[in-house]
């Protein structure tokens, strides 16, 4: 596929993409220019105008917009004479300007079919706006279109400020055309991420409400069989009545009791129907409209790789080569999270594979191969996950290189490298900071590039592979091919669920080595540390409970749940209470008020609507590994111990310097350390917390140091509290002012010592735990 | 017809007399009456043994108890965990120990809850499980009195505003502002 070819694929929504950045910079610039005309210091406005202009001669140049570019480099140059003084600022120029912007707007609605065409009709208004804006002479170019126009000045945007009839007549007409041919293509809404998640939640509910309808449909089902018990009663009732008793009173009555459980069941079943046809029903919108709304999440993987073709033509060219892109599978959907990380990776892999893969002109000839060399780019699904490959037809990567480079960096011995497979070798190539070039370019050799893709693979739960046929018994090389698996979405992860203590969390399949349940006495203990044999490798076990710090199940059971998670050489086994079956989950993002939650990675809500916790497993093997290096894990099944109080302190201080400053000394003492910005926090803090000293700065805003004192020692509660003031006044009467207003120490920031603030503090509260 | 088109007219356009006009300038001028009784608004619930009320403009929904999935490394704090309120994932927050409530007798792992007040206070959401929701109340600040000096003497005691009397009840008001503030420190 050639240049021209991508541009087909893909230019349909770089346009989109171009018309909406022009309509979002359209307004800008004429807030901007409106505003410039009242503007006593234009400046800061000029230079807000230029950058626009520029970026949108940048956009205007990625979709090949001509007559766009050349508007909006004139539009910059104008603004540039203004800025410098050459131009004078008047209200002809920034008219002239204001022209140019909706000039933009009105070319950016233009298709690319149509564009030929219309060029050609706009020339002498093109020419017109171009003269204008270069002229310093101040007159509007209104007259210039009307001397310099042949046959089409009907045809033409006004330029004037106001239009002839005819000619905004013309106008309309040309609009609509512009506008019909716009509605043709796929349109492009912007959505707040914001909005799509509340409509994620509500979609999500409603799946839920739905599966609510079918269990109620199916509680409805016993009341049908008690209706059925009644009849066989009722049946009974009649054969047990004695024939010759001939009681007709009853007979008759019973009889009639019988037809009216018949019209029962009969308007049951009716209602069941229905309730039944219904539930079906809204199964199937909920269910569609929950999908619809996933979808949004997916982009065409065209969106991602725009900036690609340029990148590599310019690389190539820099180089000395000739390659050329081909970028197949364009409009394979893929989430919109997933695209916009891919990008980095990707411009890595492309540039390596330039750099790296592909050889010199002189090299590809003593190959025997093509003077250009070819590049693939290719995204296509399968098996449930989204395949991205990036090859070369290039020299391959020589894993006899590797195998030198591996013992060089002294990264294994001789012996084991001869060993090792190429596979194995190749996986080298990802560790950080290793590379085979001997020199680093701007392009490539910094060691960091796929360092950087596996990182990014691994993040989103997927693999990377790489696999080349390089040069070999005087074979030439035919080139190097990566492989990217990724999951198809963020938003929906396959996971186990499991139950710790007593709730649900669940665990990304993808990052789970192995689950398995193993009889309690298979566990044996070295050194008072449990662990168990699995496959002559000795697992150490690890309570989930105590990791997730939560209150676990004691019950005593003969078989452990476990999953074994971590990485070759540190292995664990983590001890659940039990396995409740795998399933996809929607991902939901925690509150950001909770910041980074240890362990947790985000959340979701089961099929029946309550919340379940998403493992973090990066940092859960962090935090076993902590766990196991600085305390003892507990026994599994044994209860955690009781935490031990720590005293708590208040930093009140408006610098973040000297706030950090005092934070991390009294953390690092073990203390417990709050901050607050101002008085007025502090007093609020104070009120809410159980602190046993407060740090008080006396030069504050909203409430001063010695205000927040005085509130403190009128406060009937916290007028014992320990307060100790660190400010810059260092004259005998701000101590005394402050010492007078109950302060129990008064540290000057002159004399402020690590070892001084400390050693304060142990006099004042003692240590930080007792 | 035209008579009684006529004598409507007249009748809707006829002069306001002068003392008239006078007399309900005055009052829509007087400031007097507008302040006074019923300014302000809360929703009163009770949690144990314990009535309380908080401003009536924080409230979202309320809506019945739900489950709550507590986070790891935040055990017996303010923060109770995560709920699901229509589709949403919350933040589930304890008056129960925020305000240090007892108990209330014969239950072993805290009080009874039966409903969910969702509340958002200047975009801050938060739930709080509680036990009974009684509705709104409209009051008088003035009719607001002091907590007991036995509550002013609690070092975490400082949410209450003031003592109400609602159908032979005390109720705690709460400082809406002091509880959100303390939930966010809770949380950072």
């Amino acid at each position: 596929m050639s240049k021209m070819d991508l541009a087909s694929l893909s230019g349909l929504s770089m346009l989109e993409l171009f018309r909406m950045e022009v309509e979002t910079q359209a307004v800008s610039m004429t807030a901007a220019l409106l505003a410039l005309e009242r503007e006593v210091d234009p400046a800061p406005r000029l230079r807000e105008l230029m950058r626009v202009a520029h970026s949108l001669k940048g956009a205007a140049r990625m979709v090949g917009r001509n007559g766009a570019v050349r508007i909006s480099h004139a539009m910059e140059d104008c603004l540039v004479a203004v800025q410098s003084g050459k131009r004078p600022l008047t209200n002809i120029m920034i008219d002239t300007v204001l022209q140019a912007v909706d000039f933009l707007g009105s070319t950016a609605r233009v298709s690319d079919e149509a564009l030929g065409n219309w060029e050609h009709e706009h020339k002498s208004v093109t020419e017109a706006l171009l003269a204008a804006l270069s002229s310093p002479a101040e007159r509007l170019p209104a007259p210039v279109v009307a001397d310099g126009d042949r046959a089409s000045s009907s045809e033409e945007i006004p330029l004037a400020a106001n239009p002839g009839p005819a000619g905004g007549g013309s106008e309309r007409r040309e609009y609509s055309k512009v506008l019909k041919a716009s509605d043709a293509a796929d349109r492009v809404l912007r959505v707040t991420a914001d909005n799509l998640d509340r409509m994620m939640a509500l979609a999500g509910e409603a799946l839920v409400a739905s599966r609510w309808l079918t269990s109620f449909a199916a509680d409805t089902l016993r009341l049908k069989w008690l209706q059925h018990d009644l009849g066989h009663t009722l049946e009974g009732l009649l054969s047990l009545l004695p024939a010759a008793s001939s009681s007709d009173v009853i007979q008759s009555q019973l009889f009639s009791a019988q037809g009216r459980l018949a019209a029962c069941q009969q308007e049951l079943a009716q209602r069941f129907a229905r309730i039944d046809q219904f539930d079906r029903q809204f199964v199937s919108f909920s269910g569609r409209l929950y999908h619809e709304v996933l979808d949004c999440r997916m982009r065409p993987f065209a969106d991602g790789t725009q900036g690609f073709p340029r990148m590599v033509r310019d690389v190539a060219s820099s180089l000395g080569k000739e390659v050329t892109l081909e970028i197949t599978g364009g409009s394979t959907p893929v989430d919109r999270d997933i695209l916009e990380r891919l990008k980095a990776p990707l411009d890595h892999l492309l540039r390596n594979a330039i750099d790296h893969g592909i050889e010199g002109p002189a090299g590809r000839r003593l190959a025997g191969k093509t003077k250009e060399s070819s590049l693939r780019l290719e995204a296509c699904h399968s098996a449930g996950m989204l395949l991205i490959t990036v090859a070369d037809d290039g020299c391959g990567i020589d894993t006899e290189v590797i195998r030198k480079a591996v013992v060089h960096k002294k990264l294994t011995g001789v012996e084991t490298s001869q060993k090792m497979t190429e596979p194995e070798l190749l996986e080298f190539l990802f560790l950080p900071g290793f590379t085979l070039k001997d020199s680093v370019s701007e392009i490539s050799g910094r060691g960091v590039g796929l360092d950087v893709v596996r990182t990014m693979v691994r993040e989103v739960g997927g693999h990377v592979r790489i696999s080349t046929r390089s040069n070999h018994d005087a074979q030439p090389g035919q080139g190097t091919r990566f492989q990217l698996e990724l999951p198809l979405t963020l938003s929906v992860i396959p996971t186990l669920l499991v139950e710790i203590g007593g709730e649900p969390y669940a665990f990304p399949l993808t990052r789970i080595d192995r689950v398995l349940s193993l009889p309690v006495d298979r566990i044996e203990s070295v050194e008072g540390r449990q662990h168990f044999s699995l496959d002559q490798e000795q697992i150490g076990l690890v309570a989930a409970d105590q990791v997730l710090d939560v209150i676990g199940a004691a019950a005593p059971k003969a078989e452990v749940s476990l999953i074994i998670l971590g990485e070759k050489a540190a292995r664990y086994g983590l001890v659940v209470d039990r396995f409740l079956g795998a399933g996809q989950l929607v991902v939901r993002h925690l509150d950001p008020r909770l910041g980074k939650v240890k362990n947790i990675s985000s959340a979701a809500l089961l099929p029946d609507g309550s919340p379940v916790l998403i493992i973090d497993v990066d940092d859960l093997n962090r935090s076993i590994t902590n766990l196991t290096s600085i305390d003892r894990p507990s026994r599994v099944g044994a209860g955690p111990g009781a935490p031990q109080r720590k005293k708590r302190v208040l930093v009140v201080d408006d610098s973040l310097t000297v706030r950090e400053l005092e934070r991390k000394l009294l953390e690092g003492a073990g203390y417990v350390v709050d901050a607050t910005v101002d008085g007025a926090d502090g007093w609020n803090a104070v009120r809410t917390g159980h602190y046993d000293l407060v740090v008080a700065d006396v030069d504050m805003p909203r409430l001063d140091g010695i205000e927040l004192l005085t509130l403190i020692r009128s406060d009937i509660r916290l007028k014992s509290l320990p307060v100790m003031i660190v400010s810059y006044k260092d004259r005998q009467e701000d101590r005394a002012r402050g010492l007078d207003a109950g302060a129990d120490y008064y540290l000057t920031k002159a004399s402020f010592h690590d070892e001084t603030l400390l050693r304060i503090v142990v006099d004042l509260i003692g240590s930080a735990v007792s | 017809m035209t008579e009684k088109i006529d004598a409507s007219q007249r009748l809707l356009q006829r002069e306001v007399p002068e003392d008239l006009l006078r007399e309900r300038t005055v009052h829509v001028a007087n400031r007097q009456n507008v302040t006074g009784r019923g300014t302000k608004s809360i929703v009163i619930f009770r949690i144990g043994r314990e009535w309380l009320g908080l401003a009536t403009d924080v409230f979202q929904e309320i809506s019945e108890e739900r489950k709550v999935h507590t986070l790891p490394h935040r055990r017996g704090g303010i923060l109770g965990g995560l709920v699901n309120v229509r589709g949403e994932l919350l933040l589930c927050f304890s008056l129960d120990i925020l305000l240090d409530l007892e108990p209330s007798p014969g239950t072993s792992t805290g009080n009874l809850k039966s409903h969910l007040l969702v509340c958002n206070r200047n975009g801050n959401r938060a739930a709080f499980s509680v036990s009974e929701v009684f509705g709104i109340h409209r009051y008088d600040p003035e009719d607001l009195r002091a907590v007991p000096a036995t509550l002013a003497n609690v070092a975490a005691g400082a949410h209450t505003v003031g003592m109400l009397s609602w159908k032979g009840r005390n109720v705690a008001c709460l400082d809406d502002e002091l509880v959100f503030y303390a939930l966010n420190k809770d949380l950072a």
